[in-house]
């Protein structure tokens, strides 16, 4: 008898402190792990690397902040950061380790459509909501087979207000070239870019594509100079490629205006081709040290930035990536793929980027409204510096 | 019709002296030490970037940096002789694996430092040469002109020096020149720090007229390894030819064929040499 009330009161002890302990468990925010899934090594990484740490930064700002709330519950965002080694083998090995061994239901990150390809082919039927940083645009990626993807930029995003500013700032230019990464998506860029450039009374008189590991640009370039085009077009590249680009362009005496239609951070192409022969040169995108930029990403982005002692522009590729993702689910209030996906495609203009609202599109290109777009900001050479021209509405047609 | 000949004509031979600089000290290190030094490409590649320091953060100017870029790397080449390649001189496979291995250490070192940031020097000389409706880069040039002087000095050092003939006597044989006297340990260390200083230079050189990036390495590795297959193994006067070769196919061929086929065609005449002449067009046959 003794032994059996002696088990009760220790039973009840254990209870209480059960009891005790579960307003202090209550106010402990729970976890939400979410992966991040970017070539920190290998040819890629160079432009990754950056995308990655700027995805931690937001992680911690948004912890900094108290983490994001569903149903009452307070979450912490652990980013689980794999290497996808710069090679579709290395992103499905490293998907599958954080869908398989971490168990993440949300995953950041890939940048082309082979990578991309590779990453969907696991989170797609393990039920997990991919948001890549990027797509070409190319019909492997996306579409209506790929209801979890995402897209956070796009190369055609900028297409429409370049050739628009293209037109407005030098409305002579009646025939442009085209310049495309030989990554055999040229014809795909073309084809969405033609009806734009028609409808501002412009024609494509050169469309090419160059194989990435080019070193000099020059026969390239003057193959298209031989068509007698009045302004020249980037349709996605790294600033080195453009910056050897503009180079070679004006060493064989071009004039005329070159613009990207795809993200271009100026500054990064300036740092290539110098001010002299970058003069006049655009693209929609942002600037690390413009006072034009939004708020959150002066206060913020820079302000994080800089604590880590980091000032790569690409920073604020995974800082929005990440924060959007974190933000669809918050505001989707629940954990499950595809609510978050539902919602994404419902209601994205609710969610903020560092450079205003969110917007999504991409039926005509994508095949889906998986493209997630962001507002972009014209900047121009101008007097060996970039100049701010003007906020223009980004959209993946 | 001619000054647009003239403008391929400087382009071939800007590319192909670029080529020749790079290539030949990876065939250099070859002949003399028998080792495949894969991470050429990547000391190329870091001598751009440590000349674009000198140039442009330090303010040396171009011919300063150069020549710092030149001593710097050429000291870094006895270094990497010294305690990478003369360990495994007699152990190919061995040899094999540290340049890989070097590879991988050095670009990992350029991702980690210089990461996604492209540079570029600003042209040695600026302006161009106005040639009827063309104009043709004095930077290209003078960037030819240079390649082309260091090139002529090398092959006069080479040919007439003691220690050029120690040189071409190890690329003949090795045994026999040390038992004939010759210190082959300190030829090997020479050859290596030449190599690696020409590879420098041909990086300062290409960040000024074209662009400076990680990615670079790969790229150039391809061409030389083409180059050194053209020629010959153990060709060095091959060279030239094999760097023309590759020079002329590299800037006529994206020209008068679609760009993303003229490297792998370029290519494919590499593996029809190696399949009709696989000692190359000026290698002896073993």
């Amino acid at each position: 008898m003794n032994q059996k009330i002696t088990y009760a009161v220790i039973g009840l002890l254990f209870l209480a402190l059960g009891f005790a302990a579960q307003p202090a468990l209550a106010g402990e925010p729970k976890v939400l792990k979410i992966g991040a899934v970017d070539s920190l090594t290998g040819w890629m990484a160079a432009g990754e690397q950056p995308t990655n740490d700027g995805a931690k930064l937001a992680a911690a700002w948004i912890n900094d902040k108290g983490g994001i709330t569903i149903k009452g519950v307070k979450y912490k965002i652990e980013l689980i950061s794999e290497d996808a080694k710069s090679s579709p083998q290395g992103m499905a090995a490293a998907v599958t380790k954080l869908v398989e061994k971490e168990g993440v239901k949300f995953i950041i990150g890939g940048v082309n459509p082979v990578m991309n390809t590779a990453a969907s082919s696991i989170t797609e039927p393990a039920g997990v909501l991919r948001l890549s940083n990027y797509t070409c645009a190319t019909p492997e990626e996306s579409g209506p087979q790929f209801p979890l993807t995402f897209f956070m930029n796009s190369n055609m995003q900028g297409a429409r207000p370049m050739l628009t500013w293209l037109k407005k700032t030098h409305p002579g230019v009646k025939k442009i070239a085209l310049s495309h990464p030989g990554d055999g998506g040229g014809e795909n860029r073309r084809k969405h870019l033609e009806p734009i450039a028609n409808e501002l009374g412009m024609t494509i008189v050169f469309s090419g594509e160059w194989p990435g590991e080019t070193m000099d640009f020059t026969p390239f370039i003057k193959k298209a100079l031989d068509k007698g085009p009045d302004a020249f077009v980037f349709t996605d590249a790294w600033a080195y490629h453009v910056g050897s680009q503009i180079k070679a362009l004006r060493a064989l005496g071009f004039k005329g205006p070159a613009i990207s239609t795809d993200s271009e951070i100026v500054a990064e192409v300036l740092e290539v081709s110098g001010p002299k022969l970058t003069e006049g040169y655009a693209a929609a995108s942002w600037d690390m040290k413009s006072p034009e930029m939004k708020p959150v990403f002066k206060k913020d982005f820079l302000k994080y930035a800089q604590k880590a002692g980091k000032s790569n522009a690409w920073l604020a590729w995974g800082w929005n990536t990440l924060w959007v993702l974190a933000q669809a689910i918050e505001q989707a209030q629940s954990l499950n793929p595809k609510v978050v996906a539902g919602y994404i495609r419902k209601d994205a203009k609710n969610i903020q980027t560092l450079f205003g609202p969110a917007s999504i599109s991409g039926e005509k290109t994508l095949g889906a409204k998986a493209a997630l777009c962001a507002p972009q900001a014209i900047f121009v050479v101008k007097d060996g510096k970039p100049a701010f021209v003007k906020w223009v509405r980004a959209e993946t047609p | 019709m001619a000054t647009e000949i003239l403008g391929h004509v400087i382009n071939v031979l800007m590319l192909s002296s670029i080529y020749v600089l790079v290539a030949l000290g990876f065939a250099l290190v070859f002949s003399i030490m028998r080792i495949m030094n894969f991470a050429h490409g990547a000391i190329y590649m870091i001598g751009g970037f440590v000349c674009y320091n000198f140039w442009v953060p330090l303010g040396l100017g171009p011919w300063l940096s150069l020549l710092a870029t030149m001593i710097v790397i050429g000291a870094f080449g006895l270094v990497l002789e010294r305690v990478c390649f003369r360990p495994f001189r007699k152990d190919f496979e061995k040899a094999v694996i540290m340049a890989i291995a070097l590879v991988i250490i050095l670009k990992t070192g350029a991702d980690l430092t210089v990461g996604a940031h492209s540079k570029s020097m600003p042209p040695i000389v600026s302006g161009g040469l106005q040639v009827g409706p063309y104009v043709i880069g004095a930077d290209r040039l003078i960037v030819f002109l240079i390649a082309a002087a260091l090139l002529g000095g090398m092959m006069l050092f080479i040919k007439k020096t003691r220690i050029g003939q120690a040189i071409l006597a190890i690329a003949q044989d090795h045994d026999g020149a040390a038992l004939m006297g010759i210190n082959t340990d300190r030829v090997s260390a020479l050859v290596c720090a030449l190599g690696c200083a020409l590879a420098g230079l041909a990086g300062g050189l290409v960040g000024s007229v074209l662009v400076l990036h990680v990615s670079i390495a790969d790229a150039m590795l391809v061409k030389i390894i083409a180059v050194v297959i053209i020629a010959g193994i153990g060709s060095i006067g091959g060279i030239w030819a094999g760097g023309l070769a590759m020079g002329t196919l590299d800037t006529l061929g994206p020209y008068f064929l679609p760009n993303v086929v003229s490297d792998p065609l370029s290519l494919a005449l590499v593996v029809l040499i190696l399949v009709l002449r696989p000692q190359g067009l000026f290698g002896q046959e073993t």
